[in-house]
């Protein structure tokens, strides 16, 4: 640590997106499956996320002004009508209402956080170099090194980075953890202040406790050793989660499986129209090019209106 | 008085020092790997369909390192630094640099314990040479290296009826009469957003390298089995953990394989 650091750029020490860069993943890539035609939208991944991750509960008033601190929120979609190919019926179409919502045919349910990507807007735009994307292939926030600028929470396409207006933790502003209620928060996980940008970390907390074991005993992390909250939480097991390096990881064969990868931002899957495999996977805002690590497969829809 | 002295040596020197750590710190702290990496990652890309270099997961770059000195030296600043990016440590650098002492409420001998059994106390007594880990298990197997209960204590304690009406000893047993903890207080105490990791430590040098344990504890806490109650020797401050984990040190006691502890931001803070 010299003067000299502070001189050089920034960006030179960061991990770029790393397909064919020059620092390559050591052994592991973390990545996610969510599968929407399991979810049900019960919102228990989310609540696992703010007990696991020490998240403020900011009250009514506070989330109504956009203050909210849910790092996993679920986005609800009703279903509505699929507008018509034949022009004809298209008048009709938009007299009833384009798009009009029909609550009746069921809504589905998309479960968003951090998606990790491998070549994050939000990490070249932080000036302090507060977020990085690290060797294991995750979006890093180091908070003693955020000055909160909040340009990353502008960079994100997911708007998924959530900004702390508040001190949570002094009991004499915000009243969040009264006094049995500290009990409950993790040790693992900082708890964080004001001016600090926050967002989910794939519970890096619980991955460095598996990656320590693994290397004391010269192995990789196996499937199965490590759950985020989310998909521990999930009863329906809509949530798959591990390393997808590793041939035996149940995300890994999901993502082979639906043709979706990580290096590409148009997925092979969408030419190959004679292929009749339904494959459901895709990456949200693809085109953008983040190169997320979290993939999502679509819902089976049984009728259309 | 001897350290105004210095101080004043390394302004002059510092100078010529500081245009010397400009071109030292674009190699040093130069985490990318070198070309040769980058095609072997290239090739496995091509294997795997994937993105990483799988079968090079445990080789770090680097050689075999010659054996290892007993001595690590605390962070150096040069003057420039000292100034500019931390006039704090400028200022401390005049006082001992020690941390806070700490009134733990039993005055713990750490050397009567850990001393070496050779060598006299300034108590007159000799140490009993116990490994610090005896007291300190978790050490070996978990991020932190835990303070014994109290029936550890006494579990020894009540077959040693020579020492048993001393002033400390007679505190100890009132605590266990009492049936409640001793109230330890914290001396080595990091910032909530460090992850600080024992197991990994103790693994690697103590049982990987074969380097005795004192040295090994004693890179972070100082000679601990000198003192009575512990006082913070080092600045455990960033910079004193980089110093250590931009080095190559060896994997194992052949000290034919070498490698660096993480520099990723994400493996020590949380
Ligand atoms: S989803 Fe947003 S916060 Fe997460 S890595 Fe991508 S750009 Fe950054
Ligand atoms: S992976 Fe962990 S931090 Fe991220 S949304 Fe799930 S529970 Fe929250």
């Amino acid at each position: 640590m010299s003067i000299a650091n502070l001189l050089q750029n920034w960006s030179r020490y960061r991990d770029t997106h790393p397909y064919g860069g020059a620092k390559p993943h050591m052994g592991y890539k973390w990545a996610m499956a969510i599968d929407m035609d399991i979810c049900t939208g019960c919102n228990a991944c989310s609540v696992a996320c703010y007990a696991e991750n020490n998240l403020a509960v900011v009250g009514k008033e506070k989330f109504l002004n956009g203050k909210s601190m849910h790092w996993l929120r679920i986005e609800r979609y009703w279903h509505d009508t699929p507008e018509p190919t034949d022009p004809l019926q298209l008048t009709a179409y938009t007299a009833s209402g384009a798009g009009k919502h029909f609550p009746d045919q069921g809504a589905h349910f998309l479960p968003i956080m951090c998606q990790h990507c491998e070549a994050a807007p939000c990490e070249t735009v932080c000036p302090v170099g507060a977020t990085n994307h690290t060797q294991d292939g995750i979006n890093s926030q180091i908070y003693n090194r955020c000055v909160g600028s909040r340009y990353c929470l502008v960079n994100c396409p997911y708007k998924v980075r959530y900004f702390n207006w508040y001190n949570y933790q002094d009991p004499a502003t915000e009243n969040v953890w009264p006094e049995p209620l500290n009990q409950q928060l993790n040790p693992d996980v900082t708890v964080r202040s004001k001016g600090v940008m926050e967002k989910c970390t794939f519970c890096v907390q619980r991955l460095r406790a598996v990656m320590v074991d693994a290397r004391t005993e010269e192995r990789l992390v196996r499937e199965g050793e490590v759950q985020t909250a989310c998909q521990q939480a999930c009863m329906a097991g809509a949530i798959s989660f591990g390393n997808m390096l590793n041939p035996d990881s149940r995300v890994g064969k999901q993502w082979i499986e639906q043709g979706v990868n990580i290096a590409l931002d148009v997925q092979s899957k969408n030419e190959h129209v004679g292929d009749n495999t339904p494959k459901r996977g895709y990456r949200i805002l693809e085109n953008l090019r983040p190169y997320p690590s979290v993939m999502y497969l679509e819902q089976v829809r049984e009728s259309s209106v | 008085m001897h350290r105004i002295f210095l101080n004043s040596i390394v302004l002059l020197v510092g100078l010529f020092a500081a245009t010397a750590s400009f071109a030292d710190s674009s190699t040093a702290h130069d985490g990318v790997a070198p070309s040769a990496g980058n095609a072997a990652a290239a090739a496995a890309v091509e294997k795997k369909g994937f993105i990483a270099d799988y079968d090079n997961i445990f080789i770090v770059k680097g050689g075999p390192e010659a054996k290892p000195t007993t001595e690590i030296k605390p962070l150096e600043w040069n003057w420039v630094d000292k100034l500019f990016y931390n006039p704090m440590g400028w200022i401390n650098s005049f006082t001992d640099q020690l941390g806070p002492e700490v009134e733990q409420p039993i005055e713990f001998p750490h050397d009567r314990h850990a001393g070496d059994p050779g060598k006299v106390n300034p108590d007159g007594k000799t140490g009993d040479g116990i490994n610090c880990m005896y007291c300190h298990t978790f050490a070996r197997r978990s991020l932190t290296a835990g303070i014994p209960p109290l029936r550890k204590c006494i579990g020894c304690h009540q077959n040693i009826p020579s020492v048993r009406d001393t002033p400390r000893i007679v505190k100890l047993f009132e605590y266990w009469d009492a049936g409640k903890p001793i109230p330890w207080k914290k001396v080595h105490d990091l910032p909530d957003y460090v992850r600080f990791n024992h197991e990994r430590h103790i693994q690697r040098f103590v049982f990987k390298q074969e380097r005795p344990y004192k040295e090994v504890c004693g890179y972070c806490h100082g000679d601990v089995a000198s003192m009575t109650v512990a006082r913070r020797q080092r600045t455990l401050s960033m910079g004193f953990c980089v110093n250590c984990h931009k080095k190559n040190h060896s994997l194992d006691s052949t000290y034919t394989k070498a490698g660096h502890g993480p520099n990723d931001c994400f493996m020590c803070h949380k």
